[in-house]
């Protein structure tokens, strides 16, 4: 789910660059010392889980997981995207230096922005929580997939029909990523429930004695 | 994660990483928003030129080239296509349009231009070095230490994804398209995750041990930040980004 390098005009560029920078202070602001340390473990977990492919029929997916990293690390979100995308930058070279700002405002702020909505609901009992857990990483995508085009329509008109073709394309990730971040916080919330601080420590114990 | 283009001795290799960290950022800068092919193609040839100079293994550059050719070659099928303007061939109900194919030679060489240059200055140098290289640039001191410790910890963490993967395997479990698979994918997910946090907290107990008050103090300078020996292709670089600029200008200006 990134735009290269040499795609986008530079007004595009230049409003991802500072919604990026602005979200990156904010999430750095609201982490202290050991918030900064877990925040780059969890990170390099993120990093590692989206080598991850799933199989999908005779194709494969990776993995965007960008609603779980909202989930739990909340505006710590945008550091962390913004570290993971530099890195594979550097690493294999996936995306670029210039495409940075607006690579890490797709993924993010509909991290942050899924997060904010959803986590009230992801640690209800029943329904309700299987629900949201799987709108966490399915909107998530959406959403991102909707920044990307978004980026790619301002850029140019002759993009229009690549910009429907992210979105179209990436609707099978969604549902990919919906399950799989609905099984993953099931997980959490049994095994290890300090991971999602959306929650209310009360209602984690409430809807853990059932399992 | 591959140590193929690290520690060399080369023109590259022997600069100073702030320095090519500023000028890989510049470089892609002026051609990402280049208006013309002149400059992508300037750009190109340059970062052909500083991947021989960084004497890199020709096939382990083409294989980091391959993500983006498949990117290009799903672009040359549809931005022909687009836009406005003369047709240029008329195939069936498709007509290839001047202005759609121009983008997409102007895109390609630009990307490809762009990542050349990535490859030869930023991909040598460790990510430690690169930690210091963008502390030196003004990046925030706690953005600079969670790129280096995430760094540092993602081979940690792979090793344990290779574990439970293989502790998987040997309990016979295979990957296909089923609800199984996913979550078992999702639970191994989710215990690396658990995993990562509990060793952060480990990590950060010894690390307040041993004096730590949120950022790090270096206790040897920057290893490699002389610029003595890498005057004459420090200053080469810094002389065709300001050539790239000074085209780009004047195409700009309507004086190419």
């Amino acid at each position: 789910m990134h735009i290269s390098e040499g795609v986008l005009s530079a007004p595009v560029l230049l409003a991802g660059a500072v919604v990026a920078a602005g979200g990156v202070g904010y999430g750095l602001k609201r982490l202290d010392a050991e918030g900064t340390v877990s925040a780059a473990l969890v990170t390099a977990a993120f990093f590692v889980a989206s080598l991850i492919h799933l199989n999908l029929g005779p194709a494969s997916v990776h993995l965007v997981l960008n609603g779980l990293v909202g989930l739990v690390l909340g505006w710590a979100a945008f550091p962390a995207i913004f570290t993971g995308l530099l890195l594979q930058a550097l690493l294999f070279q996936y995306g670029g230096l210039t495409t940075l700002g607006v690579n890490t405002v797709v993924m993010a702020a509909p991290a942050v922005g899924v997060s904010l909505l959803l986590s009230p609901w992801v640690g209800r009992k029943g329904r309700v929580g299987l629900i949201a857990s799987f709108g966490c990483g399915f909107f998530a995508v959406f959403f991102s997939s909707l920044l990307l085009a978004a980026a790619l329509i301002c850029t140019g008109e002759n993009f229009k029909v690549i910009a429907w073709a992210a979105i179209v394309g990436n609707f099978p990730v969604m549902v990919v990523e919906g399950i799989f971040t609905g099984f993953v916080i099931s997980f959490l919330l049994r095994v290890y429930p300090e991971l999602l601080p959306g929650l209310r420590s009360h209602e984690i114990r409430r809807d853990t004695e059932g399992v | 994660m591959s140590d193929d283009f690290l520690d060399k001795d080369s023109p590259i290799h022997r600069m100073a990483p702030s320095v090519r960290v500023a000028l890989a950022f510049v470089f892609s800068l002026v051609t990402a928003l280049a208006t013309t092919i002149l400059v992508p193609l300037a750009a190109l040839v340059l970062g052909g030129i500083f991947v021989g100079m960084a004497r890199l293994p020709v096939m382990a550059v083409a294989r980091r080239l391959l993500p983006l050719i498949l990117f290009l070659f799903f672009l040359w099928v549809v931005l022909p296509f687009t836009g406005e303007g003369a047709i240029l061939y008329v195939w069936g109900p498709l007509c290839v349009k001047a202005s759609g194919v121009a983008l997409a030679v102007l895109v390609s060489l630009k990307s490809l231009a762009i990542l050349l240059i990535l490859i030869a200055l930023i991909s040598t140098m460790h990510t430690f070095d690169l930690g210091y290289a963008l502390s030196a640039l003004g990046m925030p001191e706690k953005l600079t230490f969670l790129i280096v410790m995430s760094a540092r910890y993602i081979s940690v963490i792979e090793r344990e994804y290779k574990k439970l993967r293989n502790a998987a395997k040997i309990r016979g479990f295979q990957s296909n398209t089923s609800l199984h698979a996913y979550r078992t994918f999702a639970h191994l997910a989710a215990m690396l995750l658990v995993r990562s946090h509990l060793r952060a907290g480990r990590v950060y107990n010894a690390m307040v041990l041993r004096g730590f008050d949120g950022r790090f103090d270096s206790m040897v300078g920057p290893r490699s930040e002389a610029l003595s020996g890498c005057l004459p292709q420090t200053m080469g670089m810094v002389i065709s980004v300001m050539a790239l600029l000074g085209v780009e200008v004047a195409v700009r200006l309507g004086m190419i």
